[in-house]
């Protein structure tokens, strides 16, 4: 083989799959609703567990939720669980700094908003049973682009983050049951 | 020696998009993906939400509580649904608890369908659900279907599925085993409404194929209960024997393979013992129209009583469930009491590379 | 409608028969391989399709001519087309080889193609390594 075929002999084939498709029907009241600054889940009519958001159906009872299963939640809740991420360099990775990756359970729901950043407290300072309130953007900087039905539900771009209030740290009793 | 029935069947088409399948673009051709996309042709339904009605719907037809299934076989596409690991969210919608053996596919419902079979056989359980569920049409079906193409010589000249589709109806008709008549001819027996005549005077989307030639893509789920022996007699209605399944793959290059002709279907059907004998419905997924003759004469029964007394994947084709909506729909045949002996195809890969075919019967058990 | 993308970015490595292939084609040449039953395979491939033996890298120069063995047309070529007017895809088999390679061919109109017609290929001026460095097949 030629000196010139070792040099190639590896390709590049960068894969680009674009996808389009609309919200179902109560992620789309939901994403509505969070551009307001109201959150929305829904409550299963049959084991009465609080889904945020609904997926349109109760997973464990394998039930439907409709609207006349919603209920607005407050903005205050307790982070669960988290982690703090260092940043890797990776293909599409936008971040340099490490970054806080936290489950927060609203009060008043069964599951939890996953990814969110915990800010009014230091990285060494985090701890699960804080308490913490929705920090939202300003009304014209909400975004609820990057939600779509093949997601695990998400929280948009609607809050800055979750700020820390300073109360009282929540007895494990009250999340034990609902890490992620 | 362990038999296996199918005993319940549901499966759930939206509708097709409105445009038709491969609309021609002005020329010269728009940014890619062309924007606004059209009106959501899933009706803005998640996987679990199109999954949930069927699988419902099958656990009745076979007489089953959701605790009574032991093994669960699921198949989609994750590059179609867009979403690493996405399929696990559609599993909202199965039997879920005390977790229990469950395999998923990346790929047609119908390979799904024969690995879950082989399971039952193996002793693993009695009862087993077998769903697919697609929404391919949330994305750009060309370019996620390319990526099963060799990444060296073909994928990156960007052929398009009907391309390569064309190139196998172009040898078959140079074959002299068949003309454009005849496609137009089985388009019109699959699609409603359709004239043979008038669809002659269609333009090419890839000559000699024209839009009517390519299935209409569109999301679907469907579910299929498949009982041992002794729980046959819960079904609602006369349970469908497993006579025989096996698949077998083709060569990978294109160019390397006979696109004329089928000798993994053949060989598969000689396996099953088809060749020669008489079956009352054939179900086969063909993507193109071309391809149910090719399939047709690889399986060489006898008489065939019908062929996709569905309509087949030509009117609606959702990727991923297709081939097990054919399988069901075979079975359908046997559990609505008309027919005894049915076969259902699966087809997976460009050209008909990889083919599967179950054999169901009424008797057995 | 929410617009999400995807991207997977690959390195692929060519080994010692892909790779000669295609550092062929930066050469403006084409090459097959014998396979096992001494047909010669154009893309060269690295194992014998039929039986899976080992075909080694000695690689055997078919064309620069071939036929055309099966054809379609592209009346709306795609951004991501080898060609930006209307061309045929098409499975055409280089003189001297047993197996067609699929490839565009720049014919101009769908008038001018049919089986069996000849056809040269005709190779990029700035050769990148791939297989689009053979930019098309062009009637003779």
């Amino acid at each position: 083989m030629t000196d010139t075929a070792k040099e190639h002999m590896v390709m590049e084939h960068l894969v680009t799959l674009t996808y389009h498709e609309r919200l179902t029907e109560n992620l789309n009241r939901y994403a509505d609703n969070l551009l307001e600054g109201r959150i929305i889940g829904a409550k299963c009519p049959s084991c009465g567990r609080v889904f945020v958001p609904s997926k349109g159906y109760c997973s464990l009872c394998v039930v439907p939720t409709t609207e006349a299963d919603e209920l607005e939640l407050p903005d205050t809740g307790i982070v669960t669980g988290f982690t703090i991420i260092a940043p890797v360099n990776y293909y599409g990775q936008k971040k340099t700094e490490p970054f806080v990756y936290a489950s927060v359970l609203l009060d008043g729901a069964d599951t939890t908003l996953g990814g969110m950043d915990i800010t009014g407290v230091a990285h060494s300072d985090l701890r699960s049973g804080m308490r913490v309130k929705a920090k939202w953007k300003p009304r014209g900087e909400r975004s609820v682009e990057a939600m779509s039905n093949r997601g695990w539900g998400g929280f948009g771009d609607v809050v800055e983050s979750f700020e820390a209030t300073g109360e009282p740290d929540a007895d494990e009793e009250a999340f034990k049951e609902h890490l992620f | 020696m362990i038999e296996v029935a199918v005993t319940g069947f549901a499966a759930d088409l939206t509708a097709p998009h409105p445009a038709p399948p491969h609309p021609a673009p002005p020329h010269p051709a728009p940014p890619h993906p062309a924007a606004p996309h059209p009106a959501a042709p899933d009706g803005g339904r998640t996987d679990a939400e199109l999954l949930a009605p069927v699988v419902a719907a099958a656990l009745e037809d076979s007489g089953l509580a959701p605790d009574q299934i032991d093994v669960l076989g699921t198949a989609s596409s994750e590059f179609l649904g867009g979403l690493v690991g996405g399929m696990m969210g559609a599993f909202d919608a199965l039997p879920g608890w005390p977790p229990r053996p469950h395999s998923h596919l990346d790929g047609d419902g119908a390979f799904a369908f024969y690995e879950t079979w082989i399971r039952l056989l193996a002793g693993e359980g009695r009862a087993a659900l077998v769903c697919a569920f697609g929404r391919p049409s949330a994305s750009d079906r060309r370019s996620v279907l390319e990526l099963q193409l060799d990444p060296y010589t073909v994928a990156p000249l960007g052929p398009p599925l009907a391309a390569l589709a064309a190139l196998q109806a172009r040898a078959l008709i140079d074959s002299g085993r068949c003309r454009e008549a005849d496609l137009a001819r089985i388009v019109a027996a699959r699609r409603p409404g359709t004239d043979p005549a008038e669809l002659l005077g269609r333009p090419y989307v890839a000559s000699p194929l024209r839009a009517a030639d390519c299935s209409t893509v569109v999301s679907g789920a469907a579910a299929v209960v498949m009982v041992t022996g002794d729980l046959a007699g819960r079904a609602r209605r006369v349970p469908a024997w497993i006579a025989g399944a096996a698949h077998r793959m083709e060569r990978h290059y294109l160019g390397a393979r006979d696109l004329t002709t089928s000798p993994s279907t053949a060989a598969v059907a000689a396996d099953l013992g088809l060749p020669g004998s008489d079956l009352d419905v054939l179900e086969i997924h063909a993507p193109f129209s071309h391809q149910e003759l090719i399939v047709t004469e690889a399986i060489g029964a006898r008489r065939v009583g019908r062929v996709n007394p569905s309509g087949g994947a030509l009117p609606a084709d959702p990727l991923m469930v297709t081939g097990l909506i054919r399988v069901g729909m075979a079975a359908e045949a046997i559990m609505a009491g008309q027919a005894g002996r049915v076969v259902g195809h699966a087809t997976n890969g460009p050209c008909l590379q990889h083919n599967l075919l179950v054999l169901l019967e009424a008797g057995g058990g | 409608m929410t617009e999400t993308k995807l991207e997977f970015p690959y390195s692929r490595t060519l080994g010692p028969v892909v790779g000669a292939f295609l550092a062929g084609l930066r050469e403006g040449k084409l090459y097959g391989i014998r396979g096992a039953d001494g047909r010669v395979l154009t893309p060269p491939l690295e194992y014998d399709p039929e039986t899976g033996e080992s075909l080694g890298t000695d690689m055997v120069p078919v064309g620069p001519g071939g036929t055309v063995v099966a054809w379609t047309w592209v009346e709306h070529p795609a951004p991501k087309h080898p060609l930006s007017r209307p061309f045929s895809f098409a499975l055409v088999k280089p003189d001297g080889a047993d197996t067609p390679m699929v490839a565009p061919v720049d014919a101009g109109s769908i008038e001018k193609m049919s089986t069996g017609m000849k056809v040269r290929p005709r190779f990029k001026p700035e050769p990148h390594g791939l297989i689009t460095d053979l930019e098309a097949w062009e009637p003779v």
